[in-house]
């Protein structure tokens, strides 16, 4: 994968997970930034944002895994 | 609807007194889903009998959701959710979505109606019934694991 596309990934992943956790009043300018990311991630294949969300399952669950392992150290409650 | 009017004093601004909730901490447990659903039901009677003003339903909403989610972290996020646990999740995200589908056109057909004033824009409304269609489809989604392979190569190389 080049450098670029794994860039892309990540900050696809990170937009995702920004969207999930924040405040209600960022909620609009967040999705607005995610679907900037996976639009510019599709380009001009026959893609729906959906479904690149959907094939993205496996390293959405990772990456929350992760983040919430950094965030929460201490456990789950 | 007695259980919301416990959590909404009349006299106190709706989205404050959801917020004040977030000291309202009890222990999240086997009875959680039970919760979301009581709240579920609530709604649910709200959006048919349209007894009260849409910016209620939409508090209703609102307030359910954020249980919703609570319950989500635990039951769903934090670790890998049982067979039960998935079917709550499941049934209670596409109703949320759905009651939250409805609010948008209720409310797109009332311009007189602002949700500012309950603390939420009509856009990050929006954005939040579109967070949960992502969702539905992220975690409910029926493709198959060669074809999210086979986008995931095509859009980022060899993952």
């Amino acid at each position: 994968m080049s450098s670029d596309r794994h860039e892309l990934l990540s900050k696809i992943l990170e937009a995702k997970y920004e969207l999930e956790i924040c405040e209600e009043s960022h909620k609009a300018r967040l999705l607005a930034n995610l679907n900037s990311l996976l639009d510019k991630a599709i380009g001009s294949r026959n893609l729906s944002r959906y479904e690149l969300i959907e094939a993205l399952r496996g390293r959405m669950a990772a990456y929350r895994s992760q983040r919430h392992k950094q965030e929460r150290p201490w456990g789950s409650v | 609807m007695a259980f919301l009017e416990v959590y909404f004093p009349r006299n106190q601004p709706i989205v404050e007194a959801i917020k004040s909730q977030q000291e309202f901490e009890y222990k999240v447990d086997e009875r959680d889903w039970s919760a979301v659903r009581l709240l579920v039901e609530e709604l649910e009677q709200e959006l048919a009998e349209r007894r009260n003003h849409l910016l209620f339903r939409i508090t209703a909403w609102y307030f359910a959701l954020k249980v919703f989610k609570r319950v989500e972290s635990e039951k769903v996020v934090l670790r890998e959710p049982n067979e039960r646990d998935s079917k709550y999740h499941r049934a209670i995200l596409a109703f949320l979505r759905g009651c939250g589908e409805v609010l948008l056109v209720e409310l797109s057909s009332q311009q007189d109606i602002d949700t500012k004033s309950v603390g939420i824009s009509f856009a990050d409304m929006a954005a939040m019934v579109e967070e949960l269609r992502m969702a539905e489809r992220e975690l409910y989604g029926d493709m198959t694991h060669s074809r999210r392979e086979e986008i995931l190569t095509d859009v980022f190389g060899q993952t």
